[in-house]
């Protein structure tokens, strides 16, 4: 009894950490979301501006025409009406206007799409701590774990994603696979932004989902700065950091580690060469074998 | 300044060059405009061009907007730079703030963005002189007065401090309330309506953001002390000090609203921005202004017309204008030497800018002023307000201790 309720209380605490750790992700991340809806508002913004000057103008001509065309009907027009208008037509830049008309609605509509997959993919951030086991689409997962994140990789990466289609829906606890994804991923850019820094070149984060026997199984690869045998040991440990203050706390692999292994009796999987790259492979069952619930 | 007016837009973002190409295309005849996907093409063209206005994103792939602007700011000193951006990261803000004149948030409206590029023509259109056109915007900050720039330093480790007694001290010194009201106004930190009190804008600013700022290098400079001593700079901070207290005292007699009383401080504690400019990027010049004006008992902004093509009034409403401070603040700047353009629509700031400013000479004279014209009486006249004078005088009659001071 006495050790249960300990055991109890340690986990509640280590839960409280996780998520407070999972908070700060977010937290870090909120200016970057603002930037990725930011941007597509501003030329959805112009390019409506735009389609509705040209629509007044077009409009404008057409009555210009139609005046024409009665005046036509009613007497032979003279050479000033003819010269009115031409004027006219010159004035309202028709060719401009047709050309762009097309690119501007169909910008604005992409830019749509833009600003829906990232408040989608908050929407699927935004239930953390239900900590329940149920089925889950995990390549959704990953797709919305890489839009929440790509302020944070775009300046320094592209991003090449091989995702297995046939996957079947994986017997998990959502939340926590979205902090193992969104784990990964982030120190994945960080890694390649530090050689970025360096004057490193762009890099690459690619990321697959296939299916291996019982397993469903997902890599996330950089082209970062690789991880030296020295520290490879030491870096599920908890608070171990090579960052700086308010880039890094040290709890990432720690809770990546538990969540894979502990939690959904799983595999992790690390492959890594300085210079070159690291690469994460985390295994999943697919039938969910829980060791606890 | 080139007869074709042109602009340069940089976004890393090609949909949003094309959004903005499309809505200014209207502007063709009269703005001649280039866009560009990155700060390296985009610097190479303004070698080629002259270019008025640069508008910057802020995160751009490769080199960024500060990066880029810093640039600018070296290369092409005179041009003006704007940051359209979307980003909201605070430890961005320091360094945007030392090498934009001003920044748009992103998303803006289209009305928001023609406005704010016609203003910045309008004030290129105003810097006549050649001299000061390629000074003027490479000014990152007014320098501060280094007593009270040290004072703040020591404030902002100080635990026990607030912002509002930092605010107190920006408030007494002209290069830091600029500045800070700069900050405070720019899209970055956005308040919905501007404010023009130092003290209220370091309290929305918070500890930390100010900390940030005075430690960011170029957001706020200080004067070397021989300057500080030749200049008696001191004695030029406390009356601009006493103007703002004056101007403020005027507005109340005059039954105006308190946030007009509060601006009108501000408008007086700015109103010889210019004499700083001139102080810090034309002392030399400044020294012979004083020097004739004293011999020729003309007043200095007469002369230095006469010789550097701007009075210091004009050149101190260009930096508030190009730092987009409110219309009230640069009006009263810009004609605290022109009593006629003070009253063109009835009382006003400027008119109580304009008599504080008058009044505080007549009473107190500091050691590097030139010599003073008398007020311009016919204006009391106009407003009928000469009954007020003595009133407004009164409020100026100094305590004994600063009559030892300035006497
Ligand atoms: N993909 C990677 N490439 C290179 N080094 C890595 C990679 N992933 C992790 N590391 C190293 O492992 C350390 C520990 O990672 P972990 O995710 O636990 O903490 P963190 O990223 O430093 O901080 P936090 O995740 O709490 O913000 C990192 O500081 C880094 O040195
Ligand atoms: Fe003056
Ligand atoms: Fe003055
Ligand atoms: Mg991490």
């Amino acid at each position: 009894m006495e050790t249960e309720t300990l055991t109890d209380q340690s986990t509640e605490a280590r839960r409280e950490l996780e998520r407070t750790q999972m908070l700060q992700n977010l937290g870090k991340l909120t200016a970057g979301i603002a930037h990725e809806i930011n941007t597509p508002i501003q030329f959805i913004g112009d390019n409506l501006q735009f389609l509705s000057n040209g629509f007044e103008d077009i409009l404008s001509l057409l009555c210009e025409y139609e005046k024409f065309r009665t005046e036509a009907t009613e007497a032979a027009v003279s050479n000033d009406q003819h010269e009115r208008v031409l004027a006219a037509k010159v004035k309202t830049d028709v060719d401009f206007i047709a050309k762009e008309i097309p690119k501007a609605i169909a910008q604005s509509i992409d830019g749509i799409k833009r600003v829906s997959s990232m408040i989608s993919a908050m929407r699927d951030f935004s239930h953390i701590d239900e900590r329940r086991f149920a089925p889950a689409n995990l390549n959704k997962a990953i797709e919305s774990t890489i839009v929440i994140l790509r302020n944070e990789i775009k300046y320094v990466a592209d991003v090449e994603t091989n995702l297995d289609d046939n996957l079947p829906a994986v017997m998990c606890c959502i939340d926590e696979i979205q902090q193992v994804f969104l784990n990964l991923v982030i120190n994945a850019a960080h890694s390649i932004g530090d050689c970025h820094e360096e004057g490193g070149d762009r890099g690459l984060i690619k990321i697959s989902s296939r299916i291996e026997g019982d397993d469903a199984v997902f890599t996330i690869s950089d082209s970062g700065k690789g991880i030296s045998p020295e520290i490879r040991e030491k870096i599920f440990e908890q608070f171990f950091t090579t960052k700086g203050p308010g880039k890094g706390t040290g709890q990432g692999l720690s809770i990546v580690q538990k969540a894979v292994t502990e939690r959904h009796n799983g595999r992790l999987e690390l492959e890594s060469a300085e210079g070159v790259g690291t690469t994460f492979t985390v295994y999943i069952p697919i039938e969910g074998k829980t060791k606890n619930e | 300044m080139s007869e074709v007016k042109r602009i340069i837009f940089v976004d890393d973002d090609e949909e949003v060059l094309d959004g903005l190409r499309r809505l200014l295309h209207k502007m063709n005849g009269e703005w001649e405009m280039d866009f560009h996907q990155n700060g390296s093409s985009a610097l190479s063209a303004m070698d080629k061009k002259t270019f008025d206005i640069i508008v910057s994103d802020l995160r751009m792939a490769d080199m960024g907007g500060v990066e880029l602007l810093e640039i600018v700011r070296t290369r092409h000193p005179d041009a003006t730079r704007l940051m359209l951006s979307g980003c909201s990261e605070q430890p961005m803000y320091g360094k945007a703030v030392s090498c934009a004149h001003q920044f748009i948030a992103k998303p803006c409206d289209s009305e928001q963005l023609m406005t704010q590029l016609s203003r910045s023509f309008a004030i290129r259109d105003r810097i006549r002189s050649q001299k000061v056109a390629k000074v003027l915007p490479s000014l990152r900050s007014l320098p501060a007065m280094p007593a009270a720039y040290k004072k703040v330093l020591d404030m902002i480790e100080d635990p026990r401090c607030t912002s509002r007694d930092v605010g107190q001290v920006i408030s007494r010194d002209i290069g830091m309330s600029a500045k800070i009201l700069q900050i405070v106004n720019s899209a970055f930190y956005g308040p919905s309506t501007k404010i023009s009190d130092p003290v209220r804008a370091s309290v929305y600013l918070g500890i930390k953001a100010i900390k940030a700022l005075a430690l960011t290098d170029g957001v706020f400079s200080t004067l070397p002390e021989e300057k500080v001593e030749e200049f008696c700079v001191s004695g030029l901070q406390e009356h601009c000090v006493r103007v703002g207290a004056l101007a403020r005292s005027i507005c109340k007699t005059q039954k105006m609203t308190d946030q007009q009383q509060e601006t009108a401080m501000m408008a007086g504690i700015l109103h010889d921005t210019g004499k700083m400019i001139l102080i810090s990027e034309f002392d030399y010049e400044l020294a012979e202004i004083i020097r004739l004006s004293r011999v020729e008992k003309r007043p200095c902004h007469e002369i230095e017309r006469e010789t550097i093509d701007l009075t210091h009034a004009e050149l101190g409403g260009c930096l508030l204008n190009l730092w987009g401070l409110g219309n009230d603040i640069i009006e009263a700047a810009t004609f605290h030497h022109e009593p006629a353009e003070c009253i063109k629509d009835g009382f006003s700031i400027a008119t109580a800018v304009y008599l504080a400013n008058a009044i505080d000479h007549q009473f107190c004279s500091y050691l590097s002023t030139g010599w003073s014209e008398e007020i311009d009486m016919s204006i009391l006249e106009t407003l009928e307000l000469t009954e007020q004078l003595p009133e407004w005088q009164r409020v100026l009659i100094p305590t004994e201790a600063e009559e030892h001071e300035y006497a």
